[in-house]
């Protein structure tokens, strides 16, 4: 018990506390924190089912910028461990996340505000010198917030025991625990609108109807669909890519008369040359790939007031000691990163920190770089990255990823979590070695380069196709009522699902979704579908319109 | 102005809640930058051209070329990005409508304080931020579509 309640308490403390993002940026979903959370108790398939259940309600929720629309790293982790200590059924996994979603959201403003005292405090280091007590700043303070505000709460919660949750549990009546799981039935259609409305460009939404239509007809699980919309991807990727009109990144370009020119610009047939300044300090391969690994560390410190900028300072000293011998010249060159930063710092991101070394070697050896053109760069860049990274990963990527692996989660397969896992890990490690080394080696073109060849492009385009089929697919499976009304005809009853299936199969998820889907579009503040899911789910229930069909 | 579906101050321009929330919520088609520095900036100028979703158009313009492309209004939704107070100030005197005014990003700096989050303005935005107020405009703190506008007034010293 008391290891199960550490384990579950360190798995919090680093769900919040960001100090190596590849993992502790997995532990944002539920579906890994689901399944490690039961792991820890000893009930790893009971954790692995809730945490896919709670996944699927925040499937296309995304964070950007330092805000937060739903703590699902307190929803996922405390809600699993509500599920197995009550014993109650997984599906009402979203019952219990929810709420603790919405605590966490304190919880997580708290420890954003708190925060920026440690970047005050590494200020007042740094203009000592102390580089070494900046480092510490950016990781131990944060640790003892996160342990404090995510570690203990969950200890307590793990050792308080079953005993008053399952009578808490058996204190519902039995009625009231099916109508929640209707309501459970129902809440996946908000993770799949919310993705639906994200990835789904008018020109694009038949692909949802094909994902939905093709499950609810032959059965397919989300695995066959996953594969053969990756293969409809792939045709028109590379169909994208010979075609003339495709290979080249379009810019629609507004003129201060108003007009507006698409104008295509394509890539310089070579790369710019370096900068032929000869070098007497170079960076070495082994001190770039050290500073590549300190970006994971970027958002160890995130607070409101300067976001990532100590998590910056912090990765850079690694480049900084090996230009520069005295350790005054070192702290005074690491104050220029102490200022307000944030970006997406794992895939696209580290581009930047490539550069930013890049420049930062020009200077060393006596280039005309000062530190406000370093900043410059830095702060002109994070935006854009941002936007690319947040759309590309969070908008699209990670969640088609955590939703096949919810499917396959939830129907008992522990390589749904493992899988997303791995997948995940590849593509920050992937994605982040080849963005700093290429932003090292080509300095402030590397971007431009990277924009105007319109792979980015043609990646968002290709895989929001195999997203919405996807999406569709989920909604088919993983939106789980139907409806037990019967009515007589003649001498015999007849159910109404029966008339409905007649017509085609899935029409109650489908209408479902489509509800929710128009909600978002009416612009309804996610805190009212979810309170009108409830309302839905609960009255639908007790007047006999819908049941679970999990 | 018709058309004009977001004014918002944001020094990071165009990043993720941008990209990924606000030209859904507001199915803009256009996005324009207006600030002095970046519109003179090929290389920034480059960057923020290929950034942008393509089926989004988008100009990048000095205060003046922006008084001149908002003085004769727009035909698609469009969303109106600067770095601060100033430009918005620059744009209400040249007597164009900016409607409502969005803060949504202004970073910590040296010469900024702390003034609900993670907003931060130095005296000079104050006092810009006041004469917009004093124009009659209605101006808020919202980061993200889904936050509750927050009225700066209260706020500003």
């Amino acid at each position: 018990m008391v290891i199960s309640a550490l384990l579950v308490a360190l798995l919090a403390t680093m769900g919040q506390w960001w100090f190596f993002g590849p993992i502790t940026k997995c532990l944002v979903y539920p579906l890994t924190t689901g399944t490690l959370v039961g792991l820890f108790m000893g009930d790893p398939m009971t954790g692995m089912l809730a945490g896919a259940n709670i996944q699927l309600i925040y499937l296309g929720w995304i964070s950007a910028g330092g805000t937060m629309p739903s703590n699902t790293i307190v929803a996922g982790i405390f809600g699993t461990a509500m599920v197995i200590l009550s014993g109650a059924d997984p599906a009402l996994a979203s019952t219990f996340a929810i709420p603790f979603s919405m605590l966490g959201l304190l919880l997580n403003q708290v420890y954003m505000t708190v925060n920026a005292v440690w970047v005050h405090q590494a200020d007042r280091l740094l203009d000592r010198g102390n580089i070494r007590g900046v480092r510490i700043m950016n990781f131990l303070p944060s640790f003892c917030m996160a342990a404090l505000l995510y570690g203990v709460p969950s200890f307590l919660l793990v050792m308080s025991g079953s005993d008053w949750a399952q009578s808490l549990i058996a204190a519902v009546p039995d009625k009231v625990i099916s109508a929640l799981q209707v309501v459970g039935g129902i809440m996946p259609a908000l993770g799949i609108a919310m993705l639906l409305n994200y990835l789904g460009k008018p020109k694009l939404i038949p692909w949802f109807f094909g994902g939905f239509f093709l499950v609810a007809y032959s059965g397919l699980d989300l695995t066959a669909v996953s594969i053969f919309s990756a293969i409809i991807a792939i045709i028109l990727y590379l169909r994208g890519e010979n075609s003339e009109q495709g290979a080249k990144k379009a810019v629609k370009r507004l003129t201060v008369d108003k007009k507006v020119s698409t104008v295509e610009v394509s890539t310089p047939a070579t790369p710019a040359a370096a900068p032929q300044l000869e070098y007497t300090k170079k960076l070495s391969k082994p001190t770039l790939i050290k500073t590549w690994l300190w970006t994971t560390s970027t958002e160890a410190c995130y607070n409101y007031e300067r976001l990532q900028a100590l998590g910056i300072a912090n990765l850079m000293i690694t480049p900084v000691r090996a230009l520069y011998d005295s350790p005054e010249r070192q702290a005074e060159e690491l104050k220029k990163y102490m200022v307000f930063y944030n970006s997406e710092v794992f895939t696209v991101g580290p581009i930047i920190n490539g550069i930013s070394c890049s420049m930062e070697e020009a200077r060393a050896n006596g280039a005309d770089v000062t530190p406000e053109d370093i900043n410059v760069a830095r702060t002109g860049l994070m935006g854009p990255v941002a936007g690319i990274g947040d759309t590309v990963m969070q908008g699209i990527l990670y969640p088609i990823l955590f939703g096949i692996g919810c499917s396959m989660a939830l129907s008992g397969s522990y390589l749904g979590p493992i899988l997303s896992f791995l997948i995940f890990e590849a593509l920050i490690f992937g994605c982040g070695y080849f963005m700093f080394m290429t932003g090292y080696n080509q300095g402030k073109s590397s971007l431009i380069h990277i924009l105007k060849d319109g792979t980015i492009n043609r990646i968002i385009n290709a895989f929001s196709i195999v997203g919405l089929m996807v999406v569709g697919a989920m909604a088919a499976s993983r939106v789980t009522v139907n409806t037990p009304l019967q009515f007589t005809v003649g001498n015999g009853a007849t159910s109404l699902q029966s008339v409905f299936d007649s017509l085609a199969p899935g029409l109650i998820p489908l209408g479902i979704t489509m509800l929710v889907w128009w909600m978002l579009k009416k612009k309804v503040n996610t805190a009212w579908i979810i309170i009108a899911i409830f309302a839905i789910g609960i009255a639908g229930y007790f007047l006999g319109i819908l049941g679970y069909a999990g | 102005m018709e058309n004009l579906v977001l004014t918002r101050i944001d020094d990071r321009l165009i990043h993720g809640q941008v990209m990924t929330a606000w030209i859904k919520n507001k199915h803009a088609e256009q996005v324009v930058v207006v600030d002095d520095t970046t519109a003179k900036d090929e290389y920034m100028v480059e960057v923020l051209e290929t950034a942008i979703p393509e089926d989004i158009a988008i100009g990048i313009f000095t205060k003046e070329e922006g008084a001149q492309f908002f003085s004769q209004g727009l035909d698609a939704p469009t969303i109106l990005l600067v770095k601060g107070p100033g430009a918005i100030l620059a744009l209400v005197e040249s007597g164009i409508d900016v409607g409502e005014v969005d803060v949504g990003g202004m970073g910590a700096r040296q010469d900024r304080s702390q003034l609900y989050k993670n907003i931060s303005i130095s005296p000079d935005e104050n006092s810009q931020l006041k004469q917009l107020l004093e124009h009659g405009l209605k101006v808020f703190i919202q980061v993200m579509p889904q936050d509750k506008p927050i009225n700066i007034a209260e706020y500003l010293r």
